[in-house]
């Protein structure tokens, strides 16, 4: 994981985002951690995530980690309230993902839970629901509207990056060249906003999202690790 | 003692064929069918209890996987019917009490027991094929309450009996914000304009549309590989958006016709418009209406212009 800070943009690099869809623990408490430190820093306004692979966050090849839910592990560090998805929506600084190719399961979190999302014209984005416990259905929801979150999930059909634009849950599509530069430009241009501005929008949205049952939803993770749980026998 | 059944003797009866089931076994999809045509499956008091009943069938049968709602002749379904006798006046009463309002009440909004509910909190995946009119309590009780709705490009969506009964709880339904965004909600309690399949496509009501002779086989193909999914898993996905759902506030819509339209003295268009739908049901009337100068969509006079109208 590299870091890298800039006009008050840090970019947080990765190969791929792929192990948090098998749980692997130590990557996404050291995401966390860079991410809520990122926050804390003054000079720091927009966080971007950035995967340097071809894929944004394929499903893993790897087996699951034995952090998977419902582990204590995985319902601190994937559910708590100080773990990862939840460190990220209610982030003091805004989050951008930068998305290219697959990404589906934790990468489809990771872009609800980020501020605004820029991808590449061959990302396609999975539905994590039937998956992922630690999955914020609501967050789909308010992002997208109720009937495509809903259609999103049962249909099981990912959608291509122009769908994912058109229903919300994308902000910008460029060519895949044109990728890094496109979600750079939009950080800094995020950037240039007062940072008490900054804080104090986030801040303001932590209590509309908790307002709506995105907090609530976010609770109800270990409920939903013991219906997957069932379901995978 | 058993719960009483409201309607007539008549509407009871009438209402098995009126409301048809079906269950095919070997895909694990369940069919509702709306078969009052000449009322444009308009939905009587029975037919609404008869859902519920199949509703509940439904969540138990471990074969059933999806069911879908759709409506034979014109329309899919043109809202409930307004002028059935289901026992909800006695006799020296000169207007309906609060405690049958109530039972309106039940259906419509607040119960748990009632309608609405009944299809929003459906165990199994919900599906609504609609074509033709899907108007009032068609559109905000059942197309809005369940999960995927696929409809013909020129369908007629919304809450247009808001034209007589004043603003439709559209507005003010959390789950109808949820789907539509709140302008165009608002839009369509407040003028009561339809829309279009393609127009409810793309405010995200609408999951897919076809031309209506083709609705069908693109109903078939969606709920098919719904159904193919493993069994475990789509009750799992159900299970979790229900969940969802309830902590969004979701699941209660807000009506306001047909209360107002049961305690208020209704003005001349509502009643010319009653009248006309005694005789030709909700969907006629609203066909008559429009031939009414003064009473059509008011895109026609030009105040705005949305596809699949004149």
């Amino acid at each position: 994981m590299e870091v890298s800070s800039a006009g008050g943009v840090a970019t947080v690099s990765v190969p791929g985002f792929a192990p948090l869809s098998r749980f692997d623990a130590d990557f996404a408490w050291e995401l966390r951690d860079t991410v809520v430190a990122l926050a804390d820093d003054d000079l720091v306004k927009v966080v971007l995530l950035r995967a340097t692979g071809a894929d944004f966050a394929p499903w893993p090849d790897g087996p699951v980690s034995a952090a998977s839910p419902p582990s204590p592990r995985w319902r601190r560090v994937f559910a708590g309230a100080n773990g990862l998805y939840q460190s990220l929506c209610f982030a003091k600084k805004a989050v951008v993902t930068e998305v290219a190719g697959s990404c589906v399961g934790a990468g489809a979190m990771l872009v609800l839970c980020s501020h605004l999302t820029v991808a590449a014209d061959d990302a396609l984005f999975g539905s994590p629901f039937a998956v992922l416990p630690e999955s914020n259905f609501v967050l789909a929801a308010l992002t997208m509207r109720l009937n495509r979150a809903k259609a999103w999930a049962v249909t099981d059909e990912p959608l291509g990056a122009v769908r994912a634009e058109e229903a919300g849950l994308v902000n910008d599509v460029v060519s895949r060249a044109a990728l890094p530069e496109a979600a750079a430009r939009l950080a800094v241009d995020m950037a240039a906003m007062p940072l008490d501005g900054m804080v104090m929008t986030t801040m303001l949205r932590q209590a509309v999202l908790d307002a709506h049952g995105v907090g609530r939803e976010f609770d109800l993770a270990p409920h939903y690790a013991s219906g997957r749980r069932a379901v995978e026998g | 003692m058993r719960p009483r059944r409201w309607g007539t003797e008549a509407s009871r009866a009438a209402a098995t064929e009126q409301v048809l089931y079906d269950v095919d076994r070997g895909t694990g999809i369940a069919t509702i069918t709306l078969n009052r045509p000449e009322k444009h499956n308009a939905l009587s008091v029975p037919m609404r209890d008869r859902i519920v009943d199949l509703i509940a069938e439904v969540d138990e049968d471990d074969d059933v996987r999806a069911v879908v709602f759709r409506g034979k002749g014109r329309s899919f379904c043109s809202g409930n019917e307004i002028n059935e006798e289901w026992g909800q006046r006695r006799p020296h009463e000169r207007r309906r009490t609060l405690a049958v309002g109530y039972r309106y009440g039940a259906d419509m909004a607040w119960g748990r027991l009632g309608f609405s509910q009944a299809v929003s909190r459906c165990a199994k995946v919900t599906v609504a094929q609609v074509h033709g009119y899907c108007a009032a309590a068609a559109y905000f009780m059942i197309a809005c309450k369940v999960d995927l709705v696929l409809a013909a490009e020129d369908a007629r969506i919304g809450a247009l009996e808001a034209r007589f009964l004043g603003p439709a709880g559209a507005v003010a339904s959390v789950h109808i914000n949820r789907i539509l965004g709140m302008k165009a909600a608002r839009r369509t309690g407040y003028t009561a304009q339809p829309m279009s399949g393609l127009e409810a496509q793309r405010l995200g009501l609408v999951y897919a549309c076809a031309p209506a002779a083709e609705l069908a086989t693109l109903t078939e193909a969606v709920v098919r590989r719904v159904a193919m999914r493993s069994p475990a898993e789509v009750d799992h996905l159900v299970a979790r958006l229900r969940a969802a759902e309830a902590l969004m506030n979701t699941s209660v819509p807000s009506i306001t016709g047909l209360l107002v339209s049961h305690f208020l003295q209704p003005g001349q268009d509502e009643a010319d418009f009653w009248r006309t739908a005694k005789e030709v049901g909700v969907g006629g009337a609203l066909d008559a209406d429009k031939a009414l100068r003064g009473a059509a969509d008011p895109r026609s006079r030009g105040v705005t212009n949305v596809e699949g109208t004149s």
